[in-house]
């Protein structure tokens, strides 16, 4: 009772006590979801990771056996190897998505007839799932010459391809239709972006005779930066998550080419069922996300200006 | 009723045997459809059983897991539903789990997690989880005193539920490859549509005279032969064929890269790259390719043949699983089976029992497969009187059941997993060229061998 009344009474708990109990308490539901669903999991599967895990066997604890496995294992390290390149390949579509993104929105972001509609076009693949969006592009692809792409490559005059099924177009073929898909949000933030530059800036660069071009260099590229970082940022993480085309399209095929970080941490899970190498395979992942971010971080760090 | 209950099963068993004996399965017909129609709904076979006095006098709720959809799923919906009421002291609560991989993603996390299973559960690649400890080897309920008698279902349908020598889990849905053939094409290219082509040899001939440019702008739009996309299960059934072993007694090793198994990648090569009678890594486009008529032949599973037929715009038949020349075709069999999970009270397994027994009771095969794509697993299907007619009036189910004179089970090992996604590797290989068929077998067995030493 008496540290009960001394406690509510003191300054301490006048200052942060009760103000950092009830923000705890506000946070409790969003925290134990956040436990249950995500910091236990991300345990978990560390845990994993160091353990003999065959389905349908029990879990034996074998230290970093799956990571020398990954690593330095002739099977191993090849299929693995080939899996992180192949994610780095399907994130350059980042950049160029980036690249089409912006210009596509500087455009949306002139005053002109119509431009909702555009607005409203490009955000449409966006908000479709995957998976729907996968059943038509493999369409588009399809390799036979009755394939849209095909039928518009032979009104070209130009002899058809087999895309998905050719394992040097597999991939572009992916990035290609990962873009058009990813455009819509860019965009969007993009948008945002070039709304909050101020228009007095563009007036006070115009008045010192600055063209076009120049004003994007020295007003728009700048004080977009913050928002290029950003998109920069998620893009990444998202393309190196990327699962759902490669399992509907071309389950990693043909011959591997399209086996990406996340397709090959499937395949060991769930066609090979060793669940403690996919777990070592999941945290060589988070390690290699961390460790982009903070990189990306450092780098933009001294580029970045915020306002 | 009680009474009903015990006549009636002799009766239908009379029938069936009489029928059996042929000859007089023509005057038969009419009086034994009515029976087994009547009490399909209502009845299992045999239960004049002392462990159902047993049960009789509790009442259990029961949990089934199952994982199809569609056509096939509401006739298991309907199963469960004719149960319900005939044993109204056991009451099944059936539901969807989603696809055989995401049940058997279930079943293994609540193992893992020690969660509550459910009683009953419909899965694929059934009997690997008798490894697990969790599931009671159905020949406990077999071959108990409210049993079966075994021998009146194909032995590969057992194999198939079959680890290390003990039968685990109870034969279901089950489905054979069989092709499909688009009879328009073949009338079209001058080929008999009622002679599907029974030898590998005459699948390339076919195939040569189905394969055409019907656009003229040089390329080929109209592929002879295709496979679905489960090509490792295509594969597997010519490995059989061709008496090429998959994997060793002791499942130690696989075996395919024999030179019997080579010849068969080597054939499946030649479709692609000697007769180019079909395309190379097409397999996810082939089903779509086929209902849309540009493919004239396609090596399907059977339980797909009710959905097909409904949706084609041309006239579809159905052939044999085709062979070496001089062997026996061989159909390996697929779908999945009903475990039953451990549970200390010996009173709900043999609930539970009962409710596998009915599902899978000669009158509940029947219904499945006359309501879905699946064969029925009794040896004495094609004589039952209502299969007969059912036969008549959707002949193209008929190959799939006559299939089964030729089934056989690819035998369930660990690496199973493994196996299946390296020889579907093995087949992309050859057909790209990247790999010659003994290569791209070797490299298979190197990946499935290691994953089977490092089983245990």
């Amino acid at each position: 009772m008496m540290i009960r009344e001394q406690l509510l009474r003191s300054r301490w708990w006048h200052r942060w006590g009760e103000e950092t109990f009830s923000a705890y308490l506000y946070l409790l539901p969003s925290l134990l979801v956040f436990g249950a669903f995500v910091f236990f999991p991300l345990i978990f599967s560390f845990y994993a990771s160091l353990t003999r895990w065959n389905l349908p066997y029990k879990p034996s604890f074998t230290g970093l056996e799956n990571y020398r496995y990954l690593f330095t294992d002739e099977i191993g390290s090849r299929d693995f190897f080939l899996a992180i390149r192949n994610s780095f390949y399907y994130a350059l579509g980042v950049p160029l998505n980036m690249v089409i993104s912006l210009l596509v929105a500087l455009f949306l972001n002139q005053r002109l007839r119509g431009v909702g509609i555009f607005r409203t076009a490009f955000f449409l693949p966006t908000i479709t799932s995957t998976v729907a969006i996968s059943v038509v592009w493999m369409w588009i692809y399809h390799p036979a010459d009755y394939g849209l792409a095909n039928t518009i490559l032979l009104e070209l005059g130009l002899s058809p391809l087999r895309w998905l099924r050719d394992p040097a177009l597999a991939m572009p073929g992916l990035i290609v239709m990962g873009i058009w898909h990813g455009m819509g949000y860019n965009i969007i933030i993009f948008l945002a972006g070039l709304q909050n530059i101020p228009h007095h800036l563009y007036e006070a660069a115009e008045i010192d005779g600055a063209g076009i071009w120049a004003q994007f260099r020295k007003v728009t590229w700048p004080l977009l930066g913050p928002t290029t970082f950003y998109i920069v940022v998620i893009g990444v993480i998202n393309s190196l998550k990327a699962f759902a085309q490669m399992d509907v399209m071309t389950q990693g095929g043909p011959l591997g080419a399209t086996t990406t970080i996340t397709y090959f941490l499937y395949q060991e899970a769930f066609e090979r069922f060793t669940m403690g190498r996919a777990s070592a395979v999941a945290c060589v992942l988070f390690a290699l996300l961390l460790l982009l971010t903070v990189i990306q971080f450092k780098v933009a760090g001294s580029r970045v200006h915020y306002e | 009723m009680i009474e009903c209950k015990k006549v009636l099963p002799v009766l239908i068993a009379g029938l069936l045997l009489l029928t059996a004996c042929g000859g007089q399965e023509a005057t038969l017909t009419p009086a034994a459809e009515t029976v087994v129609g009547e009490t399909a709904a209502a009845e299992t076979p045999g239960s004049e059983t002392p462990v159902s006095e047993t049960i009789s006098e509790r009442t259990f709720e029961l949990e089934f897991w199952y994982a199809l959809a569609g056509s096939s799923g509401q006739a298991i919906e309907a199963l469960v539903e004719q149960f319900n009421t005939s044993h109204p002291n056991i009451q099944v609560t059936a539901t969807y789990q989603g696809s055989y991989a995401q049940v058997m993603g279930k079943v293994w996390n609540a193992i893992y997690a020690e969660q509550t299973m459910p009683h009953v559960t419909q899965l694929g690649g059934a009997p690997l989880l008798g490894e697990t400890g969790s599931i009671v080897p159905i020949t406990e309920f077999t071959d108990g005193p409210n049993g079966i008698d075994r021998s009146l279902i194909h032995d590969a349908f057992w194999d198939y539920n079959t680890t290390a020598g003990q039968i685990w889990s109870m034969p279901f849905n089950n489905s054979v490859p069989v092709l499909y053939y688009n009879r328009d094409l073949f009338v079209a290219a001058g080929l008999d549509p009622d002679r599907p082509p029974t030898t590998w040899d005459e699948v390339i001939e076919y195939g040569q005279k189905l394969t055409q440019d019907t656009d003229g702008n040089g390329q080929i739009d109209q592929w002879g032969y295709n496979t679905h996309s489960d090509t490792h299960w295509y594969l597997s059934a010519m490995f059989l064929g061709n008496g090429a072993q998959i994997v060793n007694e002791e499942q130690t090793e696989v075996l395919y890269n024999s030179p019997k198994g080579v010849e068969m990648l080597q054939l499946w090569d030649d479709f692609v790259n000697e007769y180019q009678i079909m395309p190379p890594v097409q397999h996810r486009e082939a089903r779509g390719d086929f209902m849309a008529g540009k493919s004239g032949m396609l090596l399907r599973s059977s339980s797909g043949i009710p959905s097909t037929a409904e949706e084609v715009a041309f006239d579809l038949g159905v052939g044999m699983v085709p062979a070496v020349a001089g062997r026996d075709p061989v159909a390996p069999v697929g779908g999945a089976s009903l475990v039953i999970f451990k549970n200390d009270d010996q009173a709900v397994l043999d609930a539970t029992w009962e409710f596998v027994k009915f599902m899978t009771s000669p009158e509940s095969s029947l219904y499945l497969s006359t309501h879905s794509g699946y064969v029925s697993t009794y040896k004495e299907a094609l004589e039952w009187p209502d299969m007969q007619t059912y036969l008549e009036e959707h002949p193209l189910q008929r190959v799939s059941n006559e299939a089964l004179e030729y089934s056989h089970a690819i035998p369930i090992f660990s690496a199973l997993g493994t196996s299946d996604g390296a020889l579907r590797r093995a087949v992309e290989s050859v057909e790209l060229q990247a790999a010659s068929p003994q290569e791209a077998l070797d490299e298979a067995k190197i990946v499935v061998d290691k994953n089977i030493a490092e089983q245990h």
